[in-house]
């Protein structure tokens, strides 16, 4: 359960990668009427890593994994006039993973119906749909959408629509179980928890007490629901230059959160799973712009203002329940609404920036393109605690960051393309908080298209 | 409104002690002042609690452990008092909510003891408990927000707010030792009033 920061271990290692896919497609229009496909999609991916502790050449972890996804489906769609189609459509989806952090092999499968009829009445187009799925391990679901588009000039088009969605558990999730023994925890998959525990009582390093018997239940996780809104408009002028705005609402319950149980083996291990938990929402606008200049350059930029937050948390500000402990003056005091910035991880702004060179007479071009990601909160930030674990001070902020990149490409001929660039050209890195942005990056890739 | 009225009272009864006194015109010692402090402890991370008197305001020696000398102990992020399982004296405690310093009087009743080892009063749960645990760091931080309320071996009573809890430094693959902060007000008169 605990462990340094700084503990450092040199180790290397190597990962075979296989990724495979097969996608037949079958379409046929028997009539005037009616139109279908049938298709079938299989994928196979599977990875293998080793890594060795650099000191003596040891076996540190190996890491298997290897995931089928086979997806038929069939579609069928009604109607002479394709603006105002009826479609139906049934499929399919087997998933099977096994993996050395999967107790066993694990399986999955769904099925769904899904239905969609479009009219265009004068210059107002209506899409109603709905999505029922049965998914082995979940209640059935079922989702409508309904959308609303009107036209009022060409170049002036306002957009609105509603519509529910779910998410159910991913196997991680589910199944996971990963013992991480160099950093003593344990990471657990819901429905693995019980047998985890079992284990750790039989092999002594828990105690059969109550307070382990607690976890051992049917741990059920359960799909994420949403409920989603959004208005849009987008707006055309002079041909070259477009705009839209899209403002956006969605209401998020049993969000999936990792959990960790009050329990610690006798071998020092914490123990972590994941439960359905919060209500949270998350609103905004985005906004963006586009502009040609002429044949050779356009610019394209996007903002989005996002708003995210638990609905408990306000809750409990508004009951006066949360407090903070300034950590160099020791003083609490409750929490205010004004206070509470959010879900953490989670830019209130955000955007980017492009520039497109283009020019048909050598077929080649280049870009630059900015992308900038706002202060966000991270939890825990430089040891940072003020006693309560939302994010309530600017102490908890990383800063806002620019990533720009630049990049020229030609085409050689009918099937090669070249392109060469610099990725995070500024090389903005943060090791610690956001290892997964690398330094400057250098790259020249050859393509070949068929 | 009732705490305002309880230290409004209180005010009066330290006024009254006050004329009383000025009276006989002797015996000035009466109004004990309440004993304010800021302390740290070392605790072990595992084996051996560390364990504090508030009386005397200082660690009590590990032999000590089986008398009514300490009145709580702490092992890693684990909280024990003396009562029960965990000790020969009857040291109660109460979880209390809200802000330290406005907190003005001690409850009559709902003091918990350590009635099991499993069941002790304070809870030093990883996610329930006293203190927040972040699982990428492995640091604990005391909620905000929350204190306890000591009744001591001899009716006294305290007020306690834990400030901070930091790793000592260490070399091996696990810190050895935790340095926790805290600050309490110990009522040396007996009165439940801080």
């Amino acid at each position: 359960m605990i462990y340094p920061d700084d503990r450092e271990v040199a180790v290397g290692g190597h990962t075979i990668e296989e990724d495979k896919s097969a996608f037949i497609r079958y379409k046929n229009h028997p009539g005037d009427v009616v139109s279908y496909f049938a298709q079938i999609y299989a994928t196979n991916y599977s990875n293998n890593s080793n890594v060795y502790i650099e000191k003596d050449g040891s076996l540190f972890d190996h890491i298997g994994l290897s995931q089928t996804l086979i997806k038929p489906e069939l579609q069928i769609n009604l109607g002479r006039d394709p603006l105002s189609l009826g479609v139906l459509g049934v499929g399919y989806n087997w998933e099977k993973i096994s993996s050395t952090r999967y107790g066993s092999d694990h399986r999955l499968h769904a099925w769904y119906i899904l239905g969609q009829k479009q009219w265009v009445i004068n210059n107002t187009n209506i899409i109603v749909g709905g999505r029922y799925e049965k998914n082995v391990l979940y209640k059935a679901q079922f989702n409508p959408k309904l959308s609303v588009a009107h036209k009022f000039t060409p170049d002036f088009i306002l957009k609105a629509s509603a519509g529910t969605g779910f998410k159910t558990p991913d196997f991680r999730q589910q199944f996971l179980s990963f013992d991480n023994t160099m950093v003593n925890y344990f990471i657990v998959g819901a429905k693995e928890l019980t047998n985890v525990l079992q284990e750790q009582i039989k092999r002594g390093l828990l105690d059969d007490n109550e307070e382990v018997r607690a976890f051992m239940v049917t741990n059920e996780l359960i799909p994420e629901k949403s409920i989603g809104m959004n208005l849009g408009l987008d707006y055309t002028l002079r041909q070259n230059t477009g705009f839209k705005l899209n403002l956006f609402r969605n209401d998020i319950t049993h969000l999936i959160e990792s959990y960790s149980l009050p329990l610690v083996s006798k071998n020092g291990t914490g123990f972590f799973s994941y439960r359905n938990v919060n209500k949270v929402f998350t609103e905004g606008a985005e906004f963006s712009i586009n502009h040609r200049f002429n044949r050779f350059f356009t610019i394209n930029g996007a903002y989005q203002y996002l708003i995210a937050k638990d609905k408990e948390v306000i809750n409990q500000i508004k009951n006066g329940e949360i407090y903070k402990r300034d950590p160099s003056t020791n003083v609490s005091s409750p929490v205010r609404l004004s206070d509470y910035h959010g879900l953490f991880n989670r830019s209130k702004h955000s955007g980017n920036l492009s520039v497109r060179y283009f020019n048909e007479k050598i077929s080649g071009g280049a870009m630059i393109l900015a992308k900038y990601r706002g202060r966000f909160g991270y939890f825990g930030l430089n040891g940072f605690n003020d006693g309560n674990n939302i994010l309530d001070d600017d102490r908890e902020f990383i800063k806002g960051f620019t990533l720009l990149n630049i990049s020229v490409n030609k085409n050689l001929g009918k099937y090669f393309d070249l392109q060469g660039g610099i990725e995070n050209l500024f090389n903005y890195t943060n090791k610690v908080y956001m290892p997964n942005i690398f330094g400057r990056i250098y790259f020249i890739n050859l393509n070949f298209k068929l | 409104m009732q705490t305002l009225k309880f230290s409004f009272l209180g005010l009066l009864a330290v006024i009254l002690i006050a004329t009383s006194c000025s009276k006989k015109g002797k015996k000035q010692e009466m109004v004990i002042p309440v004993v304010s402090k800021t302390d740290s402890l070392r605790a072990a991370t595992r084996n051996t609690f560390t364990f504090y008197s508030f009386k005397d305001g200082k660690i009590v020696e590990s032999k000590d452990s089986a008398s009514t000398k300490w009145d709580f102990a702490i092992r890693l992020a684990t909280i024990i008092v003396n009562s029960g399982s965990s000790g020969s004296g009857n040291v109660g405690v109460i979880t209390q909510k809200g802000i330290f310093d406005t907190f003005k009087s001690a409850p009559e009743s709902g003091y918990a003891y350590d009635t099991t080892g499993s069941k002790l009063a304070i809870n030093s749960g990883l996610t329930t408990g006293w203190y927040n645990y972040d699982p990428a760091s492995h640091n604990f931080t005391p909620k905000a927000g929350m204190f306890f309320v000591f009744r001591t071996n001899d009716n006294h009573y305290v007020k306690v707010e834990m400030l901070s809890a930091r790793y000592e430094d260490f070399t091996g693959p696990m810190p050895l030792f935790i340095w926790h902060k805290f600050r309490y007000v110990y009522q040396p008169n007996g009165t439940k009033e801080f």
